[in-house]
Protein backbone atom coordinates (compact mmCIF):
# COMPACT_ATOMS: atom_id res chain seq x y z
CA UNK A 1 0.00 0.00 0.00
CA UNK A 2 1.41 3.40 -0.97
CA UNK A 3 1.18 6.56 1.12
CA UNK A 4 -1.73 8.00 -0.90
CA UNK A 5 -3.78 4.88 -0.12
CA UNK A 6 -2.79 5.09 3.54
CA UNK A 7 -3.97 8.72 3.69
CA UNK A 8 -7.23 7.64 2.03
CA UNK A 9 -7.78 4.90 4.63
CA UNK A 10 -7.14 7.44 7.40
CA UNK A 11 -9.47 9.99 5.76
CA UNK A 12 -12.27 7.40 5.64
CA UNK A 13 -11.72 6.56 9.31
CA UNK A 14 -11.79 10.26 10.25
CA UNK A 15 -14.96 10.75 8.23
CA UNK A 16 -16.56 7.90 10.17
CA UNK A 17 -15.37 9.38 13.46
CA UNK A 18 -17.08 12.73 12.89
CA UNK A 19 -20.69 11.76 13.80
CA UNK A 20 -19.45 9.55 16.68
CA UNK A 21 -17.27 12.34 18.07
CA UNK A 22 -19.95 14.99 17.56
CA UNK A 23 -22.20 12.96 19.89
CA UNK A 24 -19.48 12.13 22.43
CA UNK A 25 -19.02 13.45 25.95
CA UNK A 26 -15.34 13.78 25.07
CA UNK A 27 -16.07 16.58 22.58
CA UNK A 28 -19.07 17.88 24.58
CA UNK A 29 -20.59 19.82 21.69
CA UNK A 30 -23.59 20.91 23.79
CA UNK A 31 -21.47 22.96 26.17
CA UNK A 32 -19.17 24.06 23.34
CA UNK A 33 -22.21 25.53 21.58
CA UNK A 34 -23.04 27.41 24.80
CA UNK A 35 -19.63 29.02 24.80
CA UNK A 36 -17.28 26.59 26.54
CA UNK A 37 -13.76 26.73 25.09
CA UNK A 38 -12.19 23.46 23.96
CA UNK A 39 -8.67 24.78 24.54
CA UNK A 40 -6.47 23.50 27.36
CA UNK A 41 -4.03 25.11 29.76
CA UNK A 42 -0.87 24.40 27.71
CA UNK A 43 -1.99 25.98 24.45
CA UNK A 44 -3.76 28.90 26.17
CA UNK A 45 -0.55 29.81 27.98
CA UNK A 46 1.50 29.47 24.81
CA UNK A 47 -0.79 31.67 22.71
CA UNK A 48 -1.09 34.60 25.08
CA UNK A 49 -3.45 37.26 23.73
CA UNK A 50 -4.98 36.00 20.49
CA UNK A 51 -7.46 38.79 19.74
CA UNK A 52 -6.70 40.17 16.28
CA UNK A 53 -4.10 37.48 15.51
CA UNK A 54 -4.24 35.50 12.27
CA UNK A 55 -4.11 31.83 13.19
CA UNK A 56 -3.76 28.76 10.97
CA UNK A 57 -4.93 25.59 12.72
CA UNK A 58 -3.60 22.43 11.08
CA UNK A 59 -5.47 19.09 11.33
CA UNK A 60 -8.39 20.81 13.04
CA UNK A 61 -10.93 17.89 13.00
CA UNK A 62 -14.36 19.61 13.17
CA UNK A 63 -12.92 22.88 14.30
CA UNK A 64 -13.66 23.20 18.02
CA UNK A 65 -10.25 24.67 18.84
CA UNK A 66 -10.32 26.82 15.70
CA UNK A 67 -13.73 28.20 16.64
CA UNK A 68 -12.73 28.62 20.30
CA UNK A 69 -9.92 30.88 19.08
CA UNK A 70 -12.31 32.70 16.73
CA UNK A 71 -14.60 33.36 19.69
CA UNK A 72 -11.64 35.01 21.41
CA UNK A 73 -11.29 37.42 18.49
CA UNK A 74 -8.65 35.63 16.38
CA UNK A 75 -8.94 35.43 12.59
CA UNK A 76 -8.75 31.69 12.04
CA UNK A 77 -8.35 29.20 9.24
CA UNK A 78 -8.70 25.47 9.96
CA UNK A 79 -7.37 22.69 7.71
CA UNK A 80 -8.32 19.01 7.84
CA UNK A 81 -8.15 15.98 5.51
CA UNK A 82 -11.69 14.83 6.40
CA UNK A 83 -14.44 16.37 4.26
CA UNK A 84 -17.07 15.35 6.85
CA UNK A 85 -15.11 17.15 9.58
CA UNK A 86 -14.79 20.31 7.50
CA UNK A 87 -18.50 20.17 6.67
CA UNK A 88 -19.38 20.10 10.39
CA UNK A 89 -16.80 22.80 11.16
CA UNK A 90 -18.37 25.13 8.56
CA UNK A 91 -21.83 24.34 9.93
CA UNK A 92 -20.72 25.20 13.50
CA UNK A 93 -19.05 28.37 12.25
CA UNK A 94 -22.32 29.52 10.66
CA UNK A 95 -24.43 28.44 13.62
CA UNK A 96 -22.19 30.28 16.09
CA UNK A 97 -21.97 33.33 13.79
CA UNK A 98 -18.17 33.25 13.70
CA UNK A 99 -15.84 34.19 10.87
CA UNK A 100 -13.43 31.24 10.72
CA UNK A 101 -12.53 29.70 7.36
CA UNK A 102 -12.17 25.96 6.81
CA UNK A 103 -10.28 24.15 4.07
CA UNK A 104 -10.35 20.44 3.30
CA UNK A 105 -6.98 19.14 2.13
CA UNK A 106 -4.04 16.98 3.10
CA UNK A 107 -2.16 19.15 5.58
CA UNK A 108 1.07 18.67 3.63
CA UNK A 109 -0.57 20.42 0.64
CA UNK A 110 -1.88 23.39 2.65
CA UNK A 111 0.10 25.97 0.68
CA UNK A 112 -1.71 24.89 -2.53
CA UNK A 113 -5.02 25.88 -0.92
CA UNK A 114 -4.13 28.68 1.49
CA UNK A 115 -2.02 31.63 0.36
CA UNK A 116 -2.49 33.89 3.38
CA UNK A 117 0.31 34.28 5.95
CA UNK A 118 -0.30 33.90 9.66
CA UNK A 119 0.94 35.18 13.01
CA UNK A 120 0.51 31.72 14.52
CA UNK A 121 0.49 28.24 12.96
CA UNK A 122 -0.81 25.68 15.42
CA UNK A 123 -1.46 21.96 15.71
CA UNK A 124 -2.33 19.83 18.72
CA UNK A 125 -2.87 16.42 20.33
CA UNK A 126 -2.75 13.52 17.90
CA UNK A 127 -1.64 15.18 14.68
CA UNK A 128 1.95 14.45 13.60
CA UNK A 129 1.39 10.70 13.92
CA UNK A 130 -0.69 10.93 10.72
CA UNK A 131 2.27 12.20 8.72
CA UNK A 132 4.94 9.91 7.27
CA UNK A 133 7.70 12.52 7.25
CA UNK A 134 8.11 15.87 8.99
CA UNK A 135 10.99 17.17 6.86
CA UNK A 136 10.34 20.52 5.16
CA UNK B 1 4.83 24.38 4.55
CA UNK B 2 4.77 25.75 8.10
CA UNK B 3 7.46 28.30 7.37
CA UNK B 4 5.75 29.26 4.08
CA UNK B 5 2.55 30.10 5.91
CA UNK B 6 4.14 32.11 8.74
CA UNK B 7 4.61 35.85 8.68
CA UNK B 8 8.12 36.97 9.62
CA UNK B 9 8.10 37.19 13.41
CA UNK B 10 5.20 34.73 13.64
CA UNK B 11 5.44 31.44 15.49
CA UNK B 12 4.60 27.77 15.17
CA UNK B 13 3.27 26.01 18.23
CA UNK B 14 2.62 22.33 18.72
CA UNK B 15 1.31 20.55 21.79
CA UNK B 16 1.27 16.82 21.18
CA UNK B 17 1.37 13.45 22.89
CA UNK B 18 4.91 12.43 23.75
CA UNK B 19 6.62 9.99 21.33
CA UNK B 20 7.56 7.70 24.23
CA UNK B 21 3.84 7.01 24.66
CA UNK B 22 3.65 5.75 21.05
CA UNK B 23 6.06 2.84 21.50
CA UNK B 24 3.25 0.91 23.15
CA UNK B 25 0.49 -1.15 21.60
CA UNK B 26 -2.66 -0.11 23.49
CA UNK B 27 -4.96 -2.52 21.66
CA UNK B 28 -3.89 -5.22 24.13
CA UNK B 29 -4.20 -5.11 27.92
CA UNK B 30 -1.86 -4.48 29.56
CA UNK B 31 -0.14 -2.47 26.77
CA UNK B 32 3.10 -3.93 25.48
CA UNK B 33 6.17 -2.19 24.11
CA UNK B 34 5.91 -2.87 20.39
CA UNK B 35 6.83 0.03 18.13
CA UNK B 36 10.16 1.75 17.56
CA UNK B 37 10.58 5.20 19.10
CA UNK B 38 11.78 6.47 15.74
CA UNK B 39 10.77 3.72 13.35
CA UNK B 40 10.23 4.83 9.76
CA UNK B 41 7.74 2.11 8.79
CA UNK B 42 4.03 2.85 9.05
CA UNK B 43 2.09 1.34 11.94
CA UNK B 44 -1.29 -0.13 11.03
CA UNK B 45 -3.96 -0.53 13.68
CA UNK B 46 -7.54 -1.71 13.35
CA UNK B 47 -9.82 -1.62 16.37
CA UNK B 48 -13.40 -1.01 17.41
CA UNK B 49 -14.30 2.34 18.95
CA UNK B 50 -12.43 5.64 19.07
CA UNK B 51 -10.55 7.55 21.76
CA UNK B 52 -13.60 9.77 22.23
CA UNK B 53 -16.09 6.92 22.49
CA UNK B 54 -14.62 3.55 23.33
CA UNK B 55 -18.05 1.89 23.19
CA UNK B 56 -18.76 3.01 19.64
CA UNK B 57 -19.18 0.19 17.13
CA UNK B 58 -17.25 2.02 14.45
CA UNK B 59 -14.05 0.34 13.30
CA UNK B 60 -11.00 2.57 13.12
CA UNK B 61 -8.47 1.60 10.46
CA UNK B 62 -5.42 3.75 10.80
CA UNK B 63 -1.93 4.14 9.42
CA UNK B 64 0.34 6.12 11.67
CA UNK B 65 3.99 7.04 11.92
CA UNK B 66 6.17 7.55 14.99
CA UNK B 67 8.30 10.69 15.20
CA UNK B 68 11.05 11.26 17.73
CA UNK B 69 11.50 14.59 19.48
CA UNK B 70 14.75 14.91 17.56
CA UNK B 71 12.92 14.64 14.23
CA UNK B 72 10.37 17.28 15.32
CA UNK B 73 13.02 19.76 16.44
CA UNK B 74 15.41 19.16 13.53
CA UNK B 75 12.62 19.49 10.96
CA UNK B 76 11.58 22.87 12.36
CA UNK B 77 15.20 24.02 12.52
CA UNK B 78 15.77 22.85 8.95
CA UNK B 79 12.77 24.93 7.86
CA UNK B 80 14.58 27.96 9.23
CA UNK B 81 12.58 28.36 12.43
CA UNK B 82 14.21 29.23 15.72
CA UNK B 83 13.27 26.91 18.58
CA UNK B 84 12.02 28.92 21.57
CA UNK B 85 11.39 25.93 23.81
CA UNK B 86 10.73 22.22 24.07
CA UNK B 87 8.75 21.35 27.19
CA UNK B 88 7.74 17.90 28.40
CA UNK B 89 4.87 17.32 30.80
CA UNK B 90 3.71 14.39 32.93
CA UNK B 91 0.09 15.52 32.73
CA UNK B 92 -2.24 15.27 29.72
CA UNK B 93 -5.53 17.16 29.47
CA UNK B 94 -7.02 14.03 27.89
CA UNK B 95 -7.51 10.63 29.49
CA UNK B 96 -6.53 8.69 26.38
CA UNK B 97 -3.98 6.17 27.64
CA UNK B 98 -4.87 3.21 29.89
CA UNK B 99 -4.37 3.47 33.65
CA UNK B 100 -3.97 7.24 34.02
CA UNK B 101 -4.96 8.95 37.26
CA UNK B 102 -6.50 12.41 37.63
CA UNK B 103 -4.30 14.96 39.40
CA UNK B 104 -5.46 17.92 41.50
CA UNK B 105 -5.69 20.13 38.39
CA UNK B 106 -8.03 17.67 36.67
CA UNK B 107 -5.28 16.51 34.25
CA UNK B 108 -4.24 12.89 33.69
CA UNK B 109 -0.90 11.32 34.61
CA UNK B 110 0.76 7.93 34.82
CA UNK B 111 0.58 6.75 38.46
CA UNK B 112 4.40 6.39 38.57
CA UNK B 113 5.19 9.36 36.24
CA UNK B 114 7.75 7.19 34.49
CA UNK B 115 7.71 9.27 31.33
CA UNK B 116 6.04 12.46 30.07
CA UNK B 117 2.75 12.18 28.17
CA UNK B 118 2.79 15.56 26.43
CA UNK B 119 5.35 17.84 24.84
CA UNK B 120 5.18 21.40 23.54
CA UNK B 121 7.40 23.18 21.04
CA UNK B 122 7.32 26.83 20.13
CA UNK B 123 9.40 27.95 17.16
CA UNK B 124 9.62 31.43 15.69
CA UNK B 125 10.16 32.60 12.15
CA UNK B 126 12.92 35.15 12.25
CA UNK B 127 11.73 38.48 10.89
CA UNK B 128 14.81 38.74 8.65
CA UNK B 129 14.68 35.29 7.01
CA UNK B 130 11.78 35.97 4.66
CA UNK B 131 13.98 35.44 1.58
CA UNK B 132 15.12 31.93 2.50
CA UNK B 133 11.76 30.20 2.73
CA UNK B 134 12.06 26.45 2.62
Amino acid sequence: MNEAEMFETNRNTWNAKVPVHADSEFYDLANFRKGKSSLNKYEMEAFGEVCGQNILHLQCHFGQDTLSLARMGAKCTGVDISDEAIKLAKQLNTELKLDAKFVCCNVLDTSQFVSEKFDIVFTSYGTIGWLPDLKP
Amino acid sequence: MISERLKPGGFFYIVEFHPIAWIFDYTVSPPIMKYGYQQKEAIYEEYQGTYADKNSKMVSKEYGWNHSLGEVISSLAEAGLQIEYLKEHDASPYDIFPGLIKNEEGMFELPNKMYPLVFEVKATKNSTTEAVEL
